[in-house]
């Protein structure tokens, strides 16, 4: 995992969302929430609204982040609470397969010639999301932020050893869906 | 072990890439089964694939329209309460109603007989002076806190000057600029828990105020009132009880505080059925963390004080 120095934390002036510090927060952070909305919902458009949704919710409450935690995992817990929420809401379906823009590649393409072409990737995407919420969000935090599972337990509020269980599901869910071409 | 037993494991390992990290009996099993080994290695190009994703680059216009949009509002009146999300289609148009609403303002502002205030406009305000407020108590230092106080005060005094704020929108704004003034000079966790025990008393109003429309602004509010029991009068608590043994003095003031600040505790349950899950959260974390404290248990001390008598919160301590 990348070791940032974090603008709410290093700065001596912690918790003052001043310009300068709320600024830079922002910039720093706001790649890799995009990028993990983007892989939680494979929709660019969800993906910046919830990014911009997540920084909203931060901003807004700023002075709850306790000093000397990581800006990084607190940013990515609110991302992380935006998404589920947003599925949650009433008239908020599950994007298809079709709406999320992943194409399913022909299925008679070798793993070698597969990773080569970049075909496993898409085939990946749509199983991702075919994942529940939370698996997905575990499996996402650990294999592409790299988090341990203590880190993602706190990140979407439960317990390490149900972390690891979600990350269970996920992987098996993933390997058996992509039977064949691993 | 046997495979499928190792096959949980593999499944559910932090690391697929560090077997130093597996169990012992796991490393044995893997030395002599293919099979556990293929599932293994499975799990591991899976996590480099993933890793090797391709994200859409996002489009810059978003986040410099976002930095703009929360830099406009930067003023202290003008809290995150006020910031709509942009879609980055939506871009254009929003920055075309911007420019429609801000002449309309105009307008409104030369109309010699003009509609009286909207009270919601002011919530924004009581946003920032309480997070403003919660940011200066949790400085430890004097200095910190007196630099915190001076950076912003005289911002928020033109901003309240400026502001059409409801009657008791105003009030609560007059209280928070007050107290604001005190912890810049004083670093007392008890009085300010007292304190906050006020404010949350007079955020009580400005919410029913608002429970009937509901909406952003009561959503917000409602998330403050969380804010405020959660940091400015738990934190306080707790940071009372870690400053060791409390005097019969403080212990007093201790229990009318947590006995004062269990009304909102009640208070915020009933909340729950107004608000959407997005406040819930705060809200939810404030019972909890009050819940923690009761009359009588003082942290470390254990004195058998009584508890001290309620008074109608205006208990403000005097600045000095």
């Amino acid at each position: 995992m990348e070791n940032h120095s974090d603008p709410i934390t290093d700065s001596g002036h912690s918790l003052l969302p001043d310009r300068c510090n709320r600024d830079e927060l922002v910039c720093r952070h706001w790649p890799e929430v995009y990028r993990l909305m983007y892989r939680m919902t494979a929709n660019v458009h969800d993906a910046e609204e919830l990014t911009q949704e997540t920084f909203l919710r931060a901003l807004a409450k700023i002075t709850r982040f306790r000093e000397g935690s990581s800006a990084r995992a607190w940013l990515l817990r609110i991302a992380v609470n935006a998404c589920l929420d947003t599925r949650k809401r009433p008239g908020k379906k599950t994007i298809s397969l079709q709406q999320a823009g992943v194409d399913m590649p022909a299925p008679s393409i070798s793993p070698s010639k597969a990773l080569e072409d970049g075909e496993l990737a898409p085939l990946l995407q749509s199983a991702i999301l075919q994942l529940p919420e939370s698996p997905r969000a575990v499996f996402l935090l650990r294999a592409t932020e790299g988090m341990a599972f203590r880190e993602i337990a706190e990140t979407i509020g439960t317990t390490e050893e149900t972390a690891r269980w979600h990350m269970l599901q996920a992987r098996r869910f993933l390997t058996e869906r992509l039977d064949g071409k691993l | 072990m046997n495979c499928q037993q190792a096959r949980q494991e593999i499944l559910a390992v932090e690391d697929p890439d560090a077997p130093d990290g597996f169990s012992r009996p796991l490393g044995e099993h893997l030395s002599a089964c293919p099979h556990c080994q293929s599932l293994l290695g499975k799990v591991q190009h899976l996590e480099i694939v993933a890793r090797r994703l391709p994200v859409p680059q996002e489009n810059p216009t978003v986040l410099t329209s976002f930095l703009k949009k929360i830099n406009a509002n930067n003023s202290p009146a003008s809290g995150m309460a006020g910031i709509f999300r942009l879609r980055s289609w939506r871009i254009w148009a929003a920055s075309a109603a911007a420019a429609v609403l801000l002449v309309a303002s105009l307008l409104l502002l030369w109309t010699p007989n003009r509609t009286a205030p909207e009270p919601d406009a002011s919530a924004d305000v009581v946003c920032d002076l309480v997070d403003w407020n919660l940011q200066i108590s949790q400085k430890r230092q004097l200095a910190d806190r007196a630099q915190a106080y001076q950076a912003r005060s005289p911002v928020f005094k033109d901003a309240m000057r400026q502001a059409q704020l409801a009657q008791d929108d105003r009030e609560l704004a007059d209280a928070l600029m007050a107290n604001a003034a005190w912890m810049a000079e004083n670093n007392d966790p008890l009085d300010e828990a007292d304190m906050f025990a006020a404010i949350a008393d007079e955020l009580v109003p400005c919410l029913d105020r608002r429970k009937a429309g509901g909406g952003v602004f009561f959503n917000v509010l409602a998330q403050e009132y969380g804010a405020v029991v959660e940091t400015g009068i738990a934190a306080n608590l707790d940071r009372a009880a870690e400053q060791g043994p409390l005097d019969p003095k403080q212990a007093q003031k201790w229990d009318k505080v947590v006995q004062h600040a269990s009304k909102h505790v009640d208070r915020m349950k009933s909340l729950l059925d107004h608000v959407p899950p997005q406040a819930d959260n705060g809200i939810k974390r404030a019972i909890e963390a009050q819940s923690r404290h009761k009359p009588g248990q003082h942290g470390h001390n254990k004195h058998d004080i009584p508890p001290g008598q309620l008074k109608k919160l205006s208990t403000k301590p005097n600045p000095g």
